[in-house]
């Protein structure tokens, strides 16, 4: 097999392009180390890339959108890998739909050390170490066309024992993961990192290089892959992620004070601070520029819910929790501290002879009867309520076309004809508000298609999510403990508060660091 | 739920006020404004639910902070707390310093620390509720405490104090309020006195939550005030909604919160939303990013632009730098032109000397030296080889002998042999010997045994023996097996004995020795079945002695009977005795038969006799007929009155009439008794027919002379003597039946006894033996059979060894043989014996071995010899080869050839020198800037040369022209290069992206919020309709029936119509008015009657709670108000406790007028908080003679409702201990400070102070507990010595006269309200009004009464109460107060007049202002002294068992009230309506206990 022992990073989808996006508002002190985060991200690729001297860097495609990014993005590319130049670090790029040669301006040029895949065929290349080929390297890029040869990559054989790399975006067929003429397939656009074959050849998706929301809260980084001189492939993942996201969940007792809360999530946050370091020192690297961010789910009882749903506990928490982790880096950055919406509300509401008992029973028959319609379209705009009726019109269509004697589907075609015109950001609005989702939570007909149970599944959470809040809503409004009048006075401005919650925590903000620099 | 005690430690203004005995019914609480009414309000509120209210709190914190409205209260409070314990802890300290001296000073420490501890248990804010409920009675204490810096440890430190003193223990744990600087604690104690969760206080208020218990039991004069303020759609809208729902006015709130909160997401109009202006935002953002795209394109233009002028730049600077060099080159080619040519010249010389290598000197003597060493080898070679050649010589002579070089290692071996052989020899002697002695006793054996098997002996070990000899000596033939030694080498085989050989017939013949052992089969086969054959035939022997019994006995049986057999005679006796039974029957009632037959017939007789009426009666009628014929005829002609006409012919019918009915009915009565009398012969004459059937078949025995009965009994005898035969006849039966089973048992083992002696016989002779042989010989013989076996394989062992080691022996000796073939030349026997042969082998073998070892030793030195020589021969020939290379080195191929090449070499060295040192000039010259090459090709061609000069001022020029053209190639390079960085410095896309993203996520929670918003909407609809459609109605239709009560039915009914948002009522006369079209009163009436359905409403869910009212009755005008106070009185009588809050004297009077008692809370200038009066309804005025009487009234008093109330003591230092419960001992608190002036009375309750006997109401001071205490103690003092004054109605009655009866009707009516109820029952289709229809109403009830003269003795008290309807409660606006009281309820006239009563009702004005003030400090100073000394607990629960007793009695009475009541609104709950008048009746058979209560209420 192979004689030489080689290793080499591989990473892909930085997707420089894409902003933080699990984050309603950007703290000012933070700014830079959000909106740099996906720079920073591939600095420490790089930087790792030197530390490791490694033989090459394999990049299986969507680094960036270079429309999107505008200039920057490939400059800073190309400052990047004549990093690696300089260490005669080679660089093998397979582009995909996003970062394809032909979308790169033919003004841009790459430092010799890199090498890119063409369009529309499958390149063989080779990695040679003084004089001798020690890897062979096939791959291919993605075309403005868009058609990927996907059939290409997996075909050619290897026609010696030389150890071979498969670079490619986007998915393989099945047939190619079964031959073992491919040893290590390097793919590319999937924002998570997975290893979707180990046998015969090890098939890895790298992963994006940043996490960007809450739902990421893997590793998000690149693969060190090292390959033995007896062919042994160990792929070994490292983190370069600036950002960390994490949901932390506190349960709160009703006579909890809120020291005590305060001192729980102190706690909390000290450890992920810890954590953070040690990884930090671990990689050889500074904790500066790392942040790790916190969304806070509260499981709480009253009175403390009301105080965090309504009061102003939350907020004085999260001032003082940002306070405190964030002077010294690693930052550990509370972004919000919301308190969970019970699953159901306490049986004995439910029994109870009064509105509110109706009104949860109410509830709970929607939240048991996912198939029933809960008509909301009377707080529609006329304008909107047309254009509703069309879209069904339209879908319902779609769902039939199968039947074309449907009497429905006839109707459906009447009532679509006779919608008036729209304005465009209707269609937009009638997908925010998921009416589809209120109309039914199950879709009759389904194709089967796993996008479309995907959608459907989606569709029933949210259906779930608005009932369950609704149904706390009642509870807040209608029962006890508070009089209802103060509480409609708290909720009054809640609209209000949402909409002005991001100037209002930027004074807080400022306040706070007012103060901190008079002491 | 219900009240039933209240105790306020501290409370707002309050301070320790206790009520330990609230009405079950209603309360009324009268107090000027600031009185604390509100404060008492909001305190039963906050025992119920906390102190979480902004109002409520409020209070909490005044009391906290010792505080009050009219500013600081000093000494309350934490500050007091705190100053209570040092003053308690030093007192502490100084007596026990003190204590030790002086005993006496004692006392007035104590004294000190108890007052503090006191005070300090007093510092607790808060207090508690006894409530009643399912669950029994529960306390709810809630305390509070200030909620600053440690107050967590103050309290423990404040509960281990008051521990400590013991007095109190405090178990609850404070939990602060959201939003409160208070901290609050619930303990929740159980009937049992034990504490039990809070949880449970939700349980005590029924789950229901406050702001429902606030929006339907408490109704508050600001609501009224409200309503008030509304115009007229807002009060009907707020109406309406009030008739929907209990939450409902939150509900509709909250609807429209959620609305709104919607709109602001996305607005129904299409207003601008909130979510449309994300929207926006988020799409400005997303162009922003966009932009970054024609950025990119406008970058690669100017990256493309720079890149080729750069390129150009580059193609400039070669060119430049080309020229620049061109000219270095041709000036350098000019200075070095002269060194160049030196340099050629020197090069010629040194080519021309050609190849010359390098020899020096010493090569030459390096050669002589290695000519040398070649020849000294070359000697040492021969002197080896002579060596060598002696050596070979000597070893020649040394010769070599195959046969003996094969002998000496087979001596060795043949040695070895030796002591084995004679060990053979040895065995083979003695296993010969063994063998012989073993074939002798096998003879013998075998031939014992065959005789044996011959049977012609017996086998008597004697004969045995003899055929033994006989056997062996016939086969003692010997007979050689093991033959000498062929080769006769040892004599040990001579002595072996022949064996005889033994002839095995027995095996022979078939007879294996397993088949032999098979003779015990068949051997004891036999001698089983030969005892089991005994077995059996013993037993046949035993049944047939008890069956030859059974037959006997049977025999002897049947023959005393003279029967043949049993079954025959058993049926045969059956059938006689039962037919001499039915014959003994039928005789019988034929003689009774015949006896009936004589009675119908005598009858019959009388029955024909009567049939026609006579005499007298028949002239009666007659007469009758004529006398009324006359008058009616005497009338027709004018004579006499028409109608005196008509009652004749009236009777003139009527006698005829009568006389046809009574002749008919004979006549009928006759004829039945033929169709009887017939009947009855026809059943005699069956019965005679019967009994001859009878004697037929059973005939007398013919010469018998016995009576049917004594035939009968005989038959019965026999019949019962047989069947006590049946059992020893079925044992007969059976015994007989096993005999056979057994005799044939006993047959069937004698057969199989046959068989196997058969069986025995057969295997005997299969085997050979004699049949006679028995099987123990058998046994023998087949033992010895068996031994023989034995031996026989022992010989064959033994036979085979001796073999086998003979084998063995001849193998050694032939061993031996071969090796002697070997040496023909040794002399030896040839018959020589091993042990012989092997000394003379040996000494062969050693001697050829020493010769053989000298040969050897020789050979090894030549080997030697022969490697030395060779290592010596290759060494010379490598050093001549040496030799030759060495010369070859310098290429020469001899030494002198050598000494010339070291001449020739040194010239050529120096010549080399001198060209090196040009070289060396020339390359300084050029100082490595171009090759030598180039300058040569400048340098070679004269030509060239030449016009070097002029070529350089050429190129001089040249270089002038690039250089600017690169500058300005530069310069717009550099242009380019700033502008595409200026655009690649903006990074404003990464922001704007970044917004885009943050907005997207606002974006869907706000569509989130919408979706929820929506639902909830939606959700809130529906169940809004579905309250409206199905709650409303029923609580409309409750509500009619109180406005009905409330307006007189003016107005009756109130009703919606479906689907629309608005009441309507419907009045008396059929006109129908919209909410809004009501008068302001009438609103407030119909809110009272909606809130008063909402509370009936709940009810019925099972949710009961107390009603706290607050002044609702002020806006109304003196009627309405007391039609409204009438109904709340008949409400709280229906079982709900109602609280009711006025500041209102007129209210006030008006209740005291109901019966109601009415706590008059103190006036806002008095120093104490802690005091105030009950105000009771006043008593008879005839016998109110002082006020001290008056305070026996009041103390004896059984009131129908009102609270009991207890207050603090004005003597708190003489009470013995202080008791949080509240349950006893109260009067702890004090309200008197020593030395203070008593109260003076208060204006409003004590109108005219100088007129007491004109008071119109009595005042009972409740500031005092020890007073009130006093009072139930006179009261019981008095009623033991006045008691004709005070009990029951019926003395009352003895000692009325008639003519005060009349006045009964008033007092009636004040005294028992069920009257009331039961008028509208009465006359529930007649309007009363009291008013203009007095008399009216009185005439009806005259007829009534009339109509009911003649009921049942129970319906008295109806007709009382029916009376009392009359009486109109409320005559004038000025006359609140009426009742003279004087007359007792008992006092049921029928002849009541309306005019008496409007007498009544006269007086009653009079009275107007006569109503009993007595103001605390009045009763303090009367009984101050006496309380002080009985100042003890039991006599505090004396006083309240008093009154648990009255109130017990209430309760009777109220129930009924309630039914009446209900009856009276026909109520739908028929069953419930059923039930009660079940009751009803009991207790109007306890009527005497019941009038005793409504008296003693009346009367003194």
């Amino acid at each position: 097999m192979t004689s030489q022992a080689f290793r080499f990073i591989h990473a892909s989808d930085f997707r420089l392009e894409l902003p933080v996006d699990g984050l309603s508002e950007c703290p000012e002190r933070l700014e830079s180390a959000i909106l740099d985060a996906p720079r920073v991200a591939v600095e420490r690729l790089v930087a790792t890339a030197l530390k490791e001297k490694v033989d090459f860097v394999v990049l299986s495609g969507d680094l960036l959108s270079p429309r999107e990014t505008g200039p920057w993005g490939l400059l800073f590319l190309i400052e990047q890998f004549e990093r690696l130049a300089s260490e005669k670090i080679a660089v093998y790029w397979a582009a995909g739909k996003n970062d394809s040669p032909d979308v790169v301006p033919a003004a841009f040029r790459f430092p010799e050390n890199v090498r890119i895949f063409p369009v529309g065929t499958v390149e063989e290349t080779f990695f040679v170490r003084e004089g001798v080929p020690v890897a062979r390297l096939l791959g291919t890029s993605w075309g403005k066309a868009g058609v990927a040869p996907r059939g290409g990559v997996e075909s050619v054989e290897g026609a010696d024992d030389l150890y071979t790399i498969g670079v490619f975006n986007g998915q393989l067929p099945n047939e190619a993961l079964k031959s073992d003429a491919v040893r290590y397939w390097a793919l590319g656009g999937s924002r998570v990192r997975e290893t979707i074959s180990r046998s015969p050849s090890l098939a890895v998706y790298a992963g994006s290089t940043l996490a960007r929301n809450f739902e990421e809260t893997g590793d998000f980084g690149a693969t060190l892959v090292e390959v033995a001189e007896s062919g042994r492939t160990t792929a070994t993942p490292f983190r370069t992620s600036p950002l960390r996201w994490s949901t932390e969940t506190l349960v709160v007792k009703s006579e909890e004070t809120e020291e005590a809360i305060l001192n729980e999530a102190r706690s909390r946050l000290k450890a992920l601070q810890e954590k953070a370091t040690e990884e930090a020192a671990f990689a050889g690297r500074s904790p500066e520029g790392d942040v790790w961010l916190v969304s806070w789910r509260v499981d709480a009882e009253e009175p403390v819910f009301q105080a965090l749903r309504y009061g102003t506990l939350a907020q004085t928490l999260l001032r003082d929790l940002r306070t405190d982790f964030g002077k010294t880096a690693p930052v550990v950055y509370s972004v919000d501290f919301a308190p969970t919406v019970p699953e159901n509300a306490p049986e004995e509401l439910f029994e109870r002879q009064t509105i509110l008992g109706d009104y949860l029973r109410m509830l709970r028959y929607y939240l048991e009867n996912p198939g029933e319609k809960i008509d909301v379209e009377q707080f529609f705009s006329e304008e909107l309520r047309d254009w509703a009726a069309r879209e069904r019109a339209k879908r319902a269509l779609e769902n039939r076309r199968r039947n074309d004697d449907d009497p429905e589907v006839a109707e459906a075609l009447r009532v679509a004809a006779e919608a008036k015109d729209f304005r465009p950001e209707l269609p937009t609005i009638f997908d925010l508000l998921a009416l589809d989702s209120l109309d039914s939570a199950e879709d009759g007909e389904t194709n089967g298609d796993a996008a479309d149970v995907e959608r459907g599944r989606l569709r029933a959470a949210r259906r779930r999510k608005a009932l369950l809040e609704a149904s706390a809503l009642g509870v807040d409004l209608l029962s006890e403990n508070e009089t209802v009048a103060s509480i409609v006075g708290g909720l009054k401005g809640a609209p209000k508060k949402n909409r002005d919650v991001l100037a209002e925590l930027r004074n807080l903000q400022k306040n706070i660091e007012g103060k901190e620099s008079l002491s | 739920m219900r009240i039933t005690s209240l105790k306020i430690e501290r409370f707002g203004v309050w301070e320790g006020l206790s009520l330990p005995k609230v009405s079950r019914g209603i309360n009324v609480f009268y107090g000027p404004n600031e009185a604390g009414k509100t404060t008492l309000m909001q305190f039963i509120r906050t025992c119920l639910y906390g102190g979480a209210d902004e109002e409520r709190a409020r209070y909490i914190q005044m009391a906290l902070d010792g505080k009050t409205r009219r500013g600081e209260k000093p000494g309350f409070g934490e500050k007091r707390f705190d100053e209570a314990m040092e003053t308690s802890a030093s007192a502490e300290l100084k007596r026990i310093l003190d204590g030790e001296r002086r005993k006496d000073g004692d006392a007035e420490t104590k004294l000190d620390a108890e007052t503090a501890a006191r005070d300090a248990a007093r510092a607790w804010i808060g207090g508690a509720a006894t409530v009643s409920s399912e669950f029994g009675d529960h306390r709810l204490e809630r305390r509070y405490v200030k909620r600053d810096a440690g107050w967590q440890s103050a309290i423990e430190r404040k509960s281990g104090f008051l521990a400590a003193e013991g007095l109190i223990n405090w178990s609850g744990r404070f939990y602060p309020l959201p939003g409160k600087k208070i901290a609050e604690s619930l303990v929740v104690v159980g009937p049992d006195g034990t504490r039990v969760g809070d949880y449970f206080a939700k349980s005590l208020t029924c789950n229901l939550d406050e702001s429902t218990y606030n929006g339907v039991f408490a109704i508050g004069l600001d609501e009224l005030q409200r309503l008030g303020m509304l115009n007229e759609t807002e009060a009907a809208q707020m109406l309406y909604r009030l008739s929907v729902g209990v939450d409902r006015g939150a509900f509709v709130q909250v609807f429209q919160q959620i609305v709104a909160e919607r709109n602001d997401l996305f607005d129904v109009k299409g207003k601008p939303s909130i979510l449309e202006n994300l929207l926006a935002e988020r799409d400005r953002a997303r162009r922003k990013s966009g932009e970054a795209a024609g950025n990119l394109r406008e970058y690669a233009r100017l990256l493309e632009e720079r890149r080729a002028v750069l390129e150009a730049t580059k193609l400039l600077q070669e060119r430049l730098d080309k020229t620049t060099r061109q000219k270095r080159v041709r000036e350098l080619a000019v200075q070095i032109a002269d060194v160049w040519d030196e340099r050629d010249e020197a090069r010629r010389q040194v080519v021309e000397m050609g190849d010359v290598p390098a020899v020096e000197q010493s090569a030459v003597d390096e050669c002589a030296a290695l000519c040398d060493v070649v020849e000294e080898t070359r000697k040492k070679i021969k002197e080896i080889k002579n060596a060598y050649r002696a050596l070979r010589d000597e070893r020649d002579a040394i010769p070599v002998d195959a046969a003996l070089e094969e002998l000496a290692p087979r001596v060795s071996i043949l040695e070895d042999d030796l002591p084995r052989l004679r060990e053979i020899d040895e065995d083979v002697g003695r296993l010969q010997g063994e063998l012989s002695e073993l074939n002798a006793k096998l003879a013998e054996e075998e031939a014992r045994v065959k005789s044996a098997r011959d049977g012609k002996m017996t086998l008597t070990p004697a004969a045995l023996d003899a055929v033994n000899a006989a056997i062996v000596a016939a086969n003692l033939a010997p007979e050689t097996r093991f033959g000498a030694n062929p080769q006769g080498v040892a004599g040990t085989g001579e002595n072996a004995p022949s064996t005889p050989v033994l002839p095995n017939k027995l095996v022979d013949e078939g007879l294996s020795f397993k088949e032999v052992e098979d003779f015990r089969i068949p051997a004891k086969a036999v001698r089983r079945r030969r005892l089991k054959l005994k077995k059996y035939r013993e037993e046949l022997e035993v049944v047939r002695t008890r069956l030859n019994e059974l037959v006997e006995r049977l025999e002897q049986g049947l023959t005393s009977r003279s029967q043949r057999n049993l079954t025959e005679a058993i049926e045969k006796t059956g059938a006689l005795a039962s037919g001499l039974r039915r014959r003994v029957e039928v005789e019988r009632r034929v003689v009774e038969m015949t006896r009936y037959r004589k009675e119908l017939e005598r009858q019959n007789k009388t029955l024909a006799e009567n049939q026609a009426i006579t005499g007298a009666p028949l002239y009666a009628l007659g007469a009758g007929v004529v006398v009324g014929g006359l008058l009616f005829g005497l009338s027709l002609f004018g004579r006499l009155e028409l109608a005196v006409g008509l009652i004749g012919l009236l009777a003139t019918i009527a006698c005829l009439f009568y006389k046809t009915t009574v002749e008919k009915k004979n006549y009928q009565k006759l004829e039945d008794n033929q169709r009887r009398l017939g009947l009855l012969t026809r059943q005699l004459e069956q019965a005679q027919e019967e009994t001859k059937k009878l004697d037929e078949r059973f005939p007398a025995p013919p010469n018998s002379t016995a009576t049917l009965e004594a035939r009968l009994q005989k038959a019965k005898t026999d019949l019962a003597f047989f069947e006590s035969l049946a059992p020893a006849e079925a044992q007969w039966r059976e015994a007989t039946k096993l005999f056979r089973a057994e005799e044939a048992r006993v047959k069937k083992a004698e057969e199989s006894l046959k068989k196997a002696r058969k069986r025995w016989t057969a295997w005997l002779r299969d085997a050979g033996l004699p049949t006679t042989l028995k099987p123990t010989q058998v046994r023998d013989l087949l033992d010895r059979v068996g031994l023989t076996e034995d031996w026989r394989r022992q010989i064959e062992g033994i036979a085979a060894e001796i073999d086998f080691l003979g084998r063995e022996r001849q193998g050694i000796v032939d061993r031996f043989d071969a090796a002697v073939a070997l040496l023909p030349k040794l002399d030896v026997d040839k018959n020589a014996t091993p042990f012989e042969l092997a000394p003379k082998l040996r000494a062969v073998a050693e001697e050829y071995g020493l010769s053989q070892k000298r040969r050897a030793e020789l050979w090894e030195e030549m080997v030697a010899l022969k490697k030395e020589y060779r290592r010596r021969f290759l060494a010379r020939r490598a050093q001549a080869k040496e030799v030759r290379r060495f010369l070859a080195g310098y290429r020469v191929k001899t030494t002198e050839a050598l000494v010339e090449a070291v001449e020739r070499y040194a010239t050529y060295r120096r010549l080399n020198a001198a060209f090196d040192e040009v070289q060396r000039r020339l390359e300084a010259g050029i100082g490595g800037f171009c090759s030598e090459e180039e300058l040569g090709a400048l340098l070679l061609d004269p030509e060239v040369r030449e016009e070097l000069p002029t070529a350089i001022e050429n190129l001089e020029r040249r270089l002038e022209g690039l250089d600017a053209e690169l500058r300005g190639k530069l310069e717009l390079s550099g242009r380019l290069g700033q502008q595409a960085d200026a655009i690649a410095a903006k990074k404003e896309s990464i922001r704007s992206r970044f917004e885009a993203a943050a907005l997207d996520l606002r974006i869907a929670e706000m569509a989130d919020l919408w979706q929820s918003r929506a639902i909830a909407g939606r959700a809130m609809e529906d169940v809004r309709r579905a309250y409206e459609r199905e709650r409303q109605p029923e609580t409309l239709r409750e509500a009619s029936r109180y406005l009905r009560r409330l307006t007189e039915s003016r107005y009756v009914n109130i009703w919606t119509p479906l689907g629309e948002d608005a009441l309507y009522v419907d009045a008396a006369d059929g006109e129908t008015l919209d909410v809004a079209a009501l008068s302001r009163g009438t609103r407030e009436q119909l809110f009272i009657a909606i809130r008063l359905a909402l509370v009936v409403s709940f009810e019925k869910h099972g949710i009961q709670m107390p009603l706290i009212l607050d002044d609702v009755l002020v806006n109304f005008d003196v009627k309405r108000a007391g039609l409204a106070a009438k109904v709340l009185c008949d409400f709280a009588k229906s079982g709900r406790q109602i609280f009711l809050f006025t500041c209102h004297e007129h209210i006030c009077r008006l209740f005291l007028s109901l019966n109601v008692p009415v706590c008059a809370l103190p006036t806002s200038n008095e120093p104490k908080r802690r005091a105030f009066r009950v105000l009771l309804p006043p008593k008879s005025k005839r016998r109110r003679k002082s006020p001290a009487e008056t305070l026996v009234s009041v103390a004896s008093e059984k009131t129908d409702v009102g609270p009991n109330f207890a207050t603090p003591s004005p003597n708190a230092d003489a009470a013995p201990s202080i008791d949080v419960d509240g349950t006893a001992n109260s009067g702890a608190y004090r309200t008197l400070e020593p030395g203070e002036e008593p109260t003076p009375p208060t204006p409003e309750s004590e109108p005219e102070t100088t007129e007491k006997t004109r008071k119109p109401y009595l005042v009972v001071d409740g500031s005092d507990e020890e007073t009130a205490l006093k009072l139930s103690e006179d009261a019981e003092n008095l009623r033991s010595t006045q008691g004709a004054l005070s009990v029951g109605g019926e003395e009352i009655e003895t000692t009325e006269d008639s003519t005060a009866k009349a006045e009964t009707n008033a007092d009636a009516n004040e005294t028992s309200p069920e009257a009331t109820d039961f008028s509208s029952f009465v006359f529930s289709t007649s309007a009363v009004d009291s008013d203009e229809n007095d008399a009216a109403s009185a005439a009806q009830v005259a007829e009534y009464v009339e109509a009911l003269k003649n009921v049942s003795l129970e319906s008295e008290r109806v007709e009382l109460r029916a009376l009392s309807e009359i009486s109109p409660t409320f005559s004038t606006d000025e006359t609140p107060i009426e009742s003279p009281f004087e007359v007792a309820p008992e006092a049921s006239v029928v002849d009541a007049a309306p005019s008496e009563e409007d007498e009544g009702d006269d007086e009653e004005e009079d009275d107007e202002d006569a109503i009993e003030s007595l103001d605390y400090d009045e009763w303090a100073t009367v009984f101050l002294a006496d309380a002080e000394a009985r100042a003890d607990e039991n006599a505090d629960e004396a006083f309240l068992d008093y009154f648990d007793e009255t109130s017990d009695d209430e309760e009777d009475a109220e129930d009924e009230d309630d039914e009446d009541w209900e009856d009276d609104e026909e109520y739908d709950d028929e069953d419930e309506f059923d039930d009660e008048n079940d009751d009803e009746s009991e207790e109007f058979d306890e009527n005497d206990e019941f009038d005793e209560t409504d008296d003693a209420s009346t009367s003194i």
